[in-house]
C-alpha cells in the first residue's frame, strides 16, 4: 500500500509487491507499508512529507490491529534498507512465480492437504468457528494453546456462536431441553432421529448432591441453582463448559413457601439479570411480609431491589418437590410469570412481565379469545416462542363448548415487535394433565409429556396423540426448561459485545 | 437521468493474480463493497483493477455469484437460497478457502457467509488433529498439556479418535 496522492495521504492504494530490486527502488515520494509476513515494513522516500509518514504509521497499526498481521513496525529509510528488506521482495517474487503451489490445494473428502491456503485468524474464529456448535468447539480447544484461550475466553466469539445458535435453522442442533429429576441433571443430546426419538445424556453437576438443590433459573446455556433449604448462595452454571461461579444472594429469615427466578439477557446493558421474587419481611415488629423483588446483575456482581411484584405468583401444582418455585420465563427481552389476582373476580389470572431494561413490571395484553378456566396456567418456552397453557378442564362442559373459546395452547410468537397469538386445544383423553417440550414440523407438532412418564408427539391440526415416543433413561417423572448451548463463561462474564 | 443509464452500462475491468482480465458490469462489480469504495472515490480511474489475491478460478466463481446477486430481485429470496447451496455443492476445500479469502478481501458479505458456514459444516465432526492440519495451526502442547485439555471436555470427544 502506499499513500499516493499528496493532497489526499489518507488515501491508500493497494499495490502488488511487483519484482523490487535495490536498483529499482520504490518511488522516492512516497511512504510504503509492506506486509511480510514476519513484520511490518514501513518504508520512507528520500522526499516524502511527514504527513504521509504518519499516515503511513496508522495504516500500518490497522494492518495489525484488524488485519492480523504480526508486527513488529520496522521503519526503513530509502538508502538505508536492509538485505532482510530486499529479500521480503524476492520470497514474494518466488512465491507468485509458481502460484500452483497456493492454488491447487484441497480435498474433496477425507485427508486434507497440506497446501490449503493460509486463512488470517480473523476470518478462522469470527467467520468460520463461530458457526459450530459447542461440541465441535470443545474438542477444537486441543488445537493449540491459542486456540483454546479464543474459544474458552473471546467475547466476540461468545456472542456470535450464541447469535448464530438462536437463529439457527435447525433448531434441535443447538436448542436443546435440560431435564432433571430429584437425583440427576440430563441434556437431551441428539436431534431427532428419524423423527421418532431424541436421546438424553446425563451431565456432571457442579454439586455433589443434586438432591439437596434446585434448578431455580435458567436462560441461553446458563443455569442458576441453589440449595432447597435456602443458604444464600446462588451458583451460575454453564452445563457444557462445567464452568460455574458461586453468588451471595440477599438473605432471607426461613426458606419461604412462595419464591421464583428468572433468568433473562438485557442487550441494552449487554448484562445476564436473575430476578428474584421472594416474600420478605418487610416489618418484623409487626411480622409483614412484602413480594420484594430483587435483581442481581452477573456482569457488575452486585444486587439492588426494584418496585415490589405486582399480584400473587402461581403456584406449580404438579411436583412440589421438583419445582417448589415457578420459573420466569425469558422471552423477548422481558421475563414472564402467571400471576393470579384474588381481588378480580371477573379476570383473576395475569400475564405479567418483567422488562429487563427498564426494570419494570407490565401485564401483557392477551388474545381476546384467551379465557382459561384454570388458575394453573404454565408458560414456558418453546423453541423461540412464549407458550401458554393450561391442562384441559371439566371435560363435558368443555366437550360441548369446543371450536369456540376452547384454545388451552397457545403460543405467542413475535414479530416486528407485535405479537401474534395461535390458540390450540390438547386434550389427551384420560390424562390429566400434560407438558409441552417442543415444537414439531413447523409447528404442526408438538413433543409432550403426559400422564406416568410418557412422551408423545402431538398433532395440533387434527387434536390427536401421533405416537409416543421411546427416550431412553428418561425418568418418570421431570422437569425441564428449554437450553441454547453457548460458550458463556459465568465466571468471567464481562458483557458479550465490546 | 441519461447520465445513470450510461453509468448502469459502465464497465470494469478486473485482472486476477494469474494476469486474466475479466469484463464486468458495474451493478455486478457493487456486489462487492472494496470496489464501491473504489467507485466511489475518484482515485481508482484506472482502467484494469488488479486483485492481486485472487486467481482467475476463483474470481470467474465469485464473479458468477456477484452477478446471480445483482441480476435477481429482492424478491426472489428463495431462488437465491437455492442457487447458493447448488454454487457450493460439491466445491472443494481449496476452493473453499479461496472463496472465503476472495470474499474477504473484496468484502462480499453474502458469499463471505455461506462459503465460511460451507467450511464451518465440513469440519465439524472432524478430529480436532485434522482440524490444525486444515488451517495451519502449530500444535503448540506437550502430549501430557494436550491430554489434560482433551480431559476437561471428555464428553466433547465421544466416538472420537
Amino acid at each position: 500500500m502506499a499513500p499516493c496522492c499528496a493532497y489526499d495521504p489518507l488515501h491508500l492504494v493497494p499495490q502488488i509487491s511487483l519484482p523490487l530490486q535495490p536498483n529499482q527502488p520504490l518511488d522516492s515520494r512516497g511512504a510504503f507499508v509492506v506486509h511480510a509476513g514476519s513484520a511490518v515494513y514501513i518504508w520512507i522516500g528520500e522526499k516524502c512529507a511527514s504527513d504521509m509518514t504518519d499516515c503511513a504509521r496508522t495504516a500500518a497499526s490497522h494492518v495489525i490491529a484488524y488485519r492480523v498481521a504480526e508486527g513488529p513496525v520496522v521503519f526503513v529509510k530509502q538508502g538505508e534498507e536492509t538485505p532482510q528488506f530486499w529479500l521480503v521482495f524476492e520470497t514474494e517474487q518466488d512465491r507468485l512465480r509458481t502460484p500452483e503451489i497456493a492454488n491447487k490445494g484441497g480435498s474433496v473428502e477425507g485427508r486434507p492437504v497440506v497446501s490449503l491456503p493460509k486463512v488470517p485468524n480473523d476470518i478462522i474464529f469470527g467467520g468460520i468457528l463461530s458457526r459450530l456448535p459447542v461440541r465441535s468447539l470443545l474438542r477444537l480447544m486441543s488445537v493449540s494453546k491459542y486456540w483454546k484461550s479464543m474459544i474458552a475466553s473471546d467475547p466476540r466469539l461468545a456472542l456470535d456462536q450464541m447469535n448464530r445458535s438462536v437463529k439457527s435453522t435447525c433448531s434441535f442442533d443447538r436448542r436443546r431441553i435440560l431435564i432433571w429429576d430429584l437425583d440427576s441433571v440430563f441434556l437431551q443430546d441428539k436431534k431427532w432421529v428419524g423423527n421418532s426419538f431424541f436421546t438424553i445424556r446425563k451431565i456432571t453437576c457442579p454439586v455433589e448432591d443434586f438432591s439437596c438443590h434446585l434448578i431455580v433459573a435458567a436462560c441461553d446455556g446458563l443455569v442458576c441453582l441453589r440449595k432447597r433449604k435456602m443458604d444464600n448462595v446462588i451458583l451460575f452454571w454453564n452445563p457444557l463448559t462445567g464452568e460455574t461461579k458461586r453468588v451471595s444472594e440477599p438473605p432471607v429469615p426461613t426458606t419461604p413457601p412462595n419464591f421464583s427466578y428468572g433468568l433473562g439477557y438485557d442487550s441494552s446493558s449487554d448484562d445476564y439479570k436473575l430476578v428474584r421474587i421472594c416474600a420478605e419481611l418487610s416489618d418484623a415488629v409487626n411480622k409483614v411480609f412484602r413480594t420484594m423483588v430483587r435483581v442481581y446483575s452477573l456482569r457488575h456482581n452486585s444486587w439492588k431491589q426494584v418496585e415490589d411484584f405486582p399480584g400473587q405468583l402461581l403456584r406449580p401444582f404438579l411436583r412440589p418437590l421438583l419445582r417448589p418455585g415457578v420459573l420466569g420465563v425469558f422471552f423477548n427481552g422481558a421475563l414472564y410469570w402467571t400471576t393470579y389476582d384474588t381481588q378480580s373476580e371477573d379476570e383473576p389470572w395475569k400475564v405479567t412481565a418483567f422488562d429487563l431494561a427498564k426494570e419494570e413490571f407490565s401485564t401483557l395484553e392477551v388474545h381476546s379469545d384467551f379465557k382459561p378456566e384454570s388458575s394453573y396456567i404454565q408458560i414456558r418456552l418453546l423453541d423461540e416462542k412464549l407458550c401458554l397453557y393450561y391442562p384441559p378442564p371439566h371435560r363435558e362442559r368443555w366437550e360441548r363448548e369446543r371450536g369456540r373459546s376452547s384454545s388451552n395452547f397457545w403460543l405467542i410468537n413475535e414479530h416486528d415487535n407485535s405479537e401474534t397469538w395461535s390458540g390450540y386445544a390438547i386434550d389427551i383423553p384420560s390424562c390429566k394433565t400434560f407438558t409441552p417440550l417442543c415444537l414439531l414440523k413447523n409447528d404442526e407438532q408438538v413433543s409432550l409429556a403426559y400422564g406416568e412418564g410418557k412422551i408423545g408427539v402431538y398433532n395440533l391440526e387434527d387434536r390427536t396423540l401421533v405416537r409416543d415416543l421411546h427416550i431412553p433413561g428418561i425418568p418418570k417423572d421431570f422437569e425441564e426448561v428449554t437450553f441454547t448451548e453457548n460458550l458463556i463463561s459465568p465466571d468471567t462474564y464481562n458483557g458479550l459485545i465490546r | 437521468m441519461a447520465s445513470s443509464i450510461e453509468n448502469n452500462n459502465e464497465k470494469l475491468t478486473l485482472k486476477s493474480s494469474d494476469g486474466e482480465e475479466f469484463l464486468v458490469e458495474k451493478h455486478v462489480a457493487l456486489q462487492s463493497t472494496l470496489l464501491q469504495n473504489m467507485l466511489d472515490s475518484d482515485c481508482s480511474s484506472a482502467d484494469v483493477i488488479p486483485l492481486p489475491k485472487i486467481d482467475a478460478r476463483t474470481l470467474a466463481l465469485v464473479l458468477g455469484y456477484c452477478k446471480k446477486h445483482a441480476d435477481a430481485s429482492s424478491s426472489k429470496q428463495g431462488e437465491l437460497n437455492s442457487f447458493d447451496s447448488e454454487f457450493l455443492k460439491d466445491m472443494d476445500m481449496g476452493a473453499l478457502f479461496n472463496l472465503v479469502l476472495a470474499a474477504n478481501f473484496m468484502e462480499i458479505k453474502g458469499l463471505l457467509d455461506i462459503a465460511a458456514q460451507k467450511i464451518a459444516d465440513t469440519i465439524k465432526d472432524k478430529p480436532h488433529q485434522e482440524v490444525r492440519e486444515i488451517f495451519h495451526v502449530e500444535n503448540d502442547y506437550t502430549p501430557e498439556e494436550e491430554a489434560a485439555v482433551r480431559e476437561e471436555n471428555r464428553w466433547a470427544f465421544e466416538g472420537f479418535p
